[in-house]
């Protein structure tokens, strides 16, 4: 399983609470899509509470990603395919 | 019947002993509980219990969350431990994944503002001001566990 610690990451947002990672992705981005809890993006399965909003940016992702202890990020992923897979995936918010 | 426990980060002291007290409250009543958690919640609780006589099975939680996800594993109820904001996160995941009942057993300082929140998403949990100390949660852990078990029987 590819962890999103081995891919090139940059984060937009640390540390934060979900609902700030979601106010973040909202404001900040034009192209916004919702998914369920524990769709799968880069072999992990995303969590938080519905509505679940994530942001394409050309070929980049931005997604909140939850950590137990270290609260809620908004990463930011350059890749293709999961750009694709969320315009596909996602339900336009 | 199959029941999981999902632990949060395991800065709260508590936590352990929660854990440990339900388990032993499901596997009394003929349940297969799954604990969950990152490895230092599940190296905390394993070495509570050396002869694992209140933990039978332990998983990843990030697998764990996978194998919901999948629908590989389903149970029937599942006790999410929560004392901060990702804790709320993780209750709302279980609770859109399975079909049965998902728990949030909240403590800490600050349980409050944690029930606001799960109120607010309509996620069911019940709750304590517990740090160093469990017994506030003791009789609230016992009565929801003889509740869902009430349910089911």
């Amino acid at each position: 399983m590819v962890c999103i610690d081995e891919l090139n990451y940059e984060i937009l947002l640390s540390k934060a609470t979900y609902k700030d990672c979601s106010k973040f992705i909202r404001s900040k981005f034009k192209e916004t899509y919702i998914i369920e809890p524990g769709f799968k993006l880069f072999e992990a399965y995303i969590i938080g509470v519905p509505p679940i909003y994530v942001a394409v940016a050309d070929e980049t992702v931005i997604f909140p990603y939850t950590k137990p202890c270290h609260g809620t990020f908004v990463l930011s992923i350059h890749s293709p395919e999961a750009a694709a897979k969320l315009r596909k995936m996602g339900k336009p918010a | 019947m199959k029941a999981l426990l999902v632990m949060g980060c395991p800065e709260v002291a508590v936590q352990t002993s929660l854990v440990l007290y339900t388990s032993h409250l499901l596997s009394n009543i003929g349940c297969q509980v799954l604990i969950a958690g990152n490895n230092s919640a599940l190296e905390l609780t394993r070495m509570a219990d050396p002869d694992g006589h209140y933990i039978k099975n332990t998983a990843d939680l990030d697998v764990t969350i996978g194998d919901l996800a999948q629908k590989v594993f389903e149970p029937d109820i599942c006790y999410v431990f929560i004392h901060n904001d990702a804790g709320v996160s993780y209750l709302a995941t279980v609770n859109a994944l399975i079909s049965g009942e998902a728990v949030g057993v909240i403590f800490g300082r600050e349980p409050q503002k944690l029930v606001a929140q799960c109120e607010e998403a309509d996620l069911k949990c019940i709750w304590a001001k517990a740090v160093h100390n469990p017994s506030p949660l003791k009789s609230k852990i016992k009565t929801e566990v003889d509740r869902w078990s009430a349910l089911t029987s």
